[in-house]
């Protein structure tokens, strides 16, 4: 008797240790968790939170746990290196997600190529995947998609005489060229172009220069904060132009610092919360219970990223074999993800090829149009 | 019409933010009559007190306008009182430039507490009159802009009364003056360098408060600090008067540098016109010498 | 009665003596003087008796407390005030307002009924007005009350200090060359003046090294010289004594 209880009491030990005692496989994250655009981070440290949480509610991958490091990357090129580092030859991950500026994107895209890393890049400039590089894909929308699709909604609309607003970083400078490429194609050109620099609080010479041009439409290309100032000065100074934002102007802390001035306002994004879509809801309602707001789309663009990396871990049957793990990666087609969005890899490494046409309505972000490219 | 109306606007839109500058001059020329230094965390006492205001008495604890600003403006003044022990004091007989550099640590310190307390989403307060503003001929101006003009020129006018009529605005003056002769005319040097920081902190708060509804509150709040420090070398070092003179021209300029050189360059511009104040007239635009100055 | 006294005090700058050992006594109600040459430590005693400096060794005695080391606003409001050799005046105060801050140390209300101005802070600052009023009347500056003190002539700057000093309402006030830099006339007059300040009751304590005005005015002198009392005595004694001669001529070194 005493005999059996001690061998099941070592069998339970040994699953136990096989599954939870046995070394992680560690999955690199990094965003701006400091600086100027440390909402960012903080969203996506919030989906990976969930995203570890349910990869190992599930068993984890090859009867390991998954440890999620997320690293600051401080918004900047320098801090992107340091922290891809430190991922990469002290923490041995499998793949990095992140970061979501595309400048540190492209200064880390280099080390991930030399290293054999999988780089599950959030940054949306277009060149990220252009760049070569059988390491890198993305999981986010490509800037010439959202602003091909804003400019055809508005286009639909009848609208001809279009504002750009651009910030002046890598964003924001691709941003105003992929907007006028696009309105080339439909034979257009902006009436007038001004931009802003990341922290400026007062916009009122720009919004005026543009009242000038008399324009029917705003494009705004910018983060979140920059976007809810520019709503209210717009409400403010420019009351009858149609604004299309970026993605960040639908998100739940855009529409809440804006203060009742982003209403009607039209975005391109791969998220709303309000996505009927049964998956969506049940991630956004536990998002909300456990850290009191809804999801952003950062949130659940790092928690799929995750979900999906976790997965083809997997079906590669290895986490050291890395070619092995990116194989398998890319060939994920029609994963249906907290987002709302189906995410299927194509040879560029894009992981998009939709995206969602939203209006702020009764402060909240509805999805009143579906585009898809190809 | 419309041309003339977009000239107003600017104009408008000038002379708000320049009376904040201006504000954040004056918290700035306090310290600096008083001790002769430049307290680089001046900024960052204008974002602690947004913070407390929005962030904790008004978003967490539901308080209304009134009892909000009060609070912070005496959190911000006991703030100022222990920020004077802890940066200032210790330091007191060292050079200046100690003092300096410790209230640049001050500000490092205080934009990472800030960070941990109240996170990184701005903190967005309605205040009195949230987005809603007047419009004329064209012309629109937001009602937080005119009460913060009226809440500059109030201050200016108290703070002059202070400082012509009470005693202790003259000590205040005597201190910035000759520390040690007042010291040895029994004025308690100490004590009036505390209640000067203490006054200045408590510009910053109010800075803070009016500045919440229009800009939210967010790490970024502190750059104020450098226009404010603009303001201070246009106006010449220690003049109040011309703290918000050069407050208003810097708002101008930035905001018709914006529309007529250059939107990406107006911070630019503005910090090239103070390097030729700098350069050629140290003593700002009014051109008073320092010590005479209050 | 010993109002100020100073027992075995010493100050070292780095490996120089500034102050050696010095026992000084000065009584209530007399014209006091301290004179030597030069660097002998005059200005420096007067720092350690009024907070500016601390002792390196011994101590001053003010009203049997000692005040050596201790704040000079804490000094000042105990009663003992000093005037400077080089005039510290606020340029940009008005005369009235000079003497009006002296009399602050003597006020009773604090900063709170200070910035909400009850009731009490305006009747005292009414008494404090007169009172300063008078001070200058006393000084022969009331015509000039409005004038900032920039604008005055030296002679009167001069005053100036030592109005506010009287204005804090002292035992004793330490005088540090109050006729530098004064015409004849101003130095004539400043001897009616430092014996009509002790007329209203206060100690004076004077350091100069002008000769005339010092042998004119004080009842008792103290010598310095390397930090040194070398002589004390009635300016009699002390006009004979060779020591003193010698210090002052400088004809060679004093033989132990």
């Amino acid at each position: 008797m005493r005999r059996t209880v001690g061998l099941v009491l070592a069998l339970v030990l040994m699953a136990t240790c096989a599954a939870y005692g046995a070394q992680p496989v560690n999955i690199g994250a990094m965003g701006a968790i400091t600086g100027g655009s440390a909402i960012s981070g903080e969203q996506a440290s919030q989906g990976l939170a969930l995203a570890e949480e349910d990869i190992n509610a599930a068993g984890g991958v090859l009867g390991r746990p998954v440890k999620i490091i997320m690293e600051d990357s401080k918004g900047l090129p320098t801090g992107g290196v340091t922290a891809a580092r430190k991922l990469i030859f002290q923490d041995n991950v499998v793949g990095i997600i992140g970061c979501h500026q595309s400048t540190v994107v492209m200064a880390i895209e280099p080390l991930a190529r030399q290293e054999g890393v999988i780089l599950m890049a959030k940054g949306s400039a277009d060149m990220i995947t252009q760049a070569g590089n059988p390491w890198v894909v993305r999981v986010r929308e490509y800037d010439t998609l959202a602003s091909f699709a804003k400019i055809q909604h508005a286009v639909e609309q009848g609208y001809t005489k279009f504002a750009i607003f651009h910030n002046t970083d890598q964003f924001g400078e691709g941003g105003r060229q992929n907007l006028i490429d696009a309105l080339a194609k439909f034979g257009l050109e902006p009436v007038t172009v001004e931009a802003h620099n990341t922290g400026d609080k007062d916009f009122t010479a720009q919004l005026l220069n543009i009242r000038r041009a008399d324009p029917e439409v705003l494009v705004v290309w910018t983060h979140g904060d920059e976007h809810a100032l520019i709503c209210r000065q717009v409400s403010q100074l420019i009351p009858d132009v149609q604004y299309y934002g970026s993605m960040a102007v639908s998100q739940w802390s855009s529409i809440q610092m804006a203060e009742g001035t982003s209403e009607g306002v039209l975005s391109t994004s791969p998220y709303s919360y309000l996505n009927p879509d049964p998956d969506v809801q049940v991630f956004a309602e536990r998002h909300e219970k456990r850290f009191g707001r809804k999801p952003e789309t950062f949130t659940v663009l790092y928690y799929d990223s995750a979900m999906m990396l976790a997965e083809a871990i997997r079906r590669a049957g290895t986490a050291d074999d890395r070619d092995k793990v990116l194989a398998e990666l890319k060939k994920i087609k029609g994963w249906k993800g907290v987002s709302g969005i189906e995410y299927s890899f194509d040879e560029t490494g894009e992981a998009f090829n939709q995206i969602f046409i939203i209006k702020i309505e009764n402060q909240v972000p509805v999805i009143i149009d579906k585009v898809t490219v190809k | 019409m419309a041309e003339l109306a977009i000239v107003l606007q600017q104009i408008v839109a000038g002379l708000a933010l320049g009376s904040i500058y201006g504000l954040v001059a004056l918290g700035y020329n306090f310290i600096f009559n008083a001790v002769g230094i430049v307290n680089l965390a001046q900024g960052d006492f204008v974002m602690l007190g947004g913070y407390i205001y929005g962030g904790t008495l008004t978003l967490l604890l539901g308080l209304p306008f009134l009892p909000a600003l009060i609070l912070t403006a005496v959190a911000m003044a006991i703030f100022g009182i222990v920020s004077q022990r802890i940066v200032y004091y210790p330091l007191r007989d060292a050079h200046p430039r100690m003092v300096m550099l410790s209230t640049i640590a001050l500000g490092i310190f205080l934009k990472n507490i800030s960070l941990i307390a109240w996170g990184t989403y701005p903190v967005s307060v309605p205040g009195l009159f949230g987005q809603r503003g007047l419009r004329i001929a064209g012309v629109s101006i937001l009602y937080q802009y005119i009460f913060i003009l009226v809440c500059v020129i109030i201050l200016l006018a108290v703070q002059q009364f202070f400082f012509r009529k009470t005693t202790l605005g003259k000590s205040m003056r005597a201190v910035a003056q000759d520390r040690l002769a007042a010291m040895l005319m029994g004025i308690d040097a100490y004590k009036v360098i505390a209640i000067t920081f203490a006054y200045s902190s408590t510009l910053a708060a109010i800075g803070g408060v009016l500045l919440a509804p229009v800009f939210m509150v967010s790490q970024v709040l502190a750059n104020v600090g450098l226009k404010g420090f603009a303001a201070c070398v246009i106006g010449g070092w220690g003049d109040i008067t011309g703290a918000v003179i050069g407050g208003l021209v810097v708002g101008l300029v930035e905001v018709f540098s914006a529309s007529y050189i250059s939107s990406v360059y107006k911070d630019a511009i503005v910090f090239a016109i103070l390097i030729g104040f700098l350069i050629f007239r140290p003593q700002g635009i009014l051109g008073r010498a320092t010590e005479e100055s209050l | 009665m010993a109002l100020l006294s100073s027992r075995q005090a010493t100050k070292y700058f780095g490996g120089l003596c500034a102050v050696d050992n010095l026992d000084l006594t000065v009584n209530e109600g007399e014209i006091f003087a301290l004179i030597g040459p030069n660097g002998s430590g005059k200005t420096t005693f007067t720092n350690l008796a009024t907070g500016m400096m601390a002792p390196t060794s011994g101590h001053v005695e003010f009203q049997g407390t000692i005040v050596s080391g201790q704040r000079p606003h804490a000094i000042t409001q105990m009663g003992l005030v000093r005037t400077f050799q080089n005039l510290r005046i606020f340029s940009s105060l008005t005369v009235l307002e000079h003497v009006t801050l002296g009399h602050f140390c003597r006020t009773t209300t604090g900063v709170w009924s200070n910035i909400l101005r009850t009731k009490q802070v305006k009747e005292e600052e009414e008494e404090i007005r007169a009172r300063a009023e008078e001070v200058l009347d006393f000084l022969g500056l009331l015509d000039k009350k409005n004038w900032l003190a920039k604008n005055l002539p030296y002679g009167q700057q001069r005053l100036l200090e030592i109005a506010r000093a009287l204005a804090t309402e002292p035992k004793l006030i330490i005088l540090d060359e109050p006729a530098a830099g004064m015409t004849m006339q101003e130095s004539n007059d400043l001897i009616h003046l430092i014996r009509s300040i002790r007329d209203r009751g206060i100690t004076v304590f004077l350091i100069d090294h002008k000769m005339r005005l010092v042998m004119n005015v004080s009842e008792r002198i103290a010598v310095l010289n390397f930090g040194r009392k070398i002589a004390e005595g009635t300016p009699k004694e002390i006009q004979e004594n060779p020591d003193v001669i010698e210090a002052y001529l400088g004809k060679g070194r004093r033989t132990a």
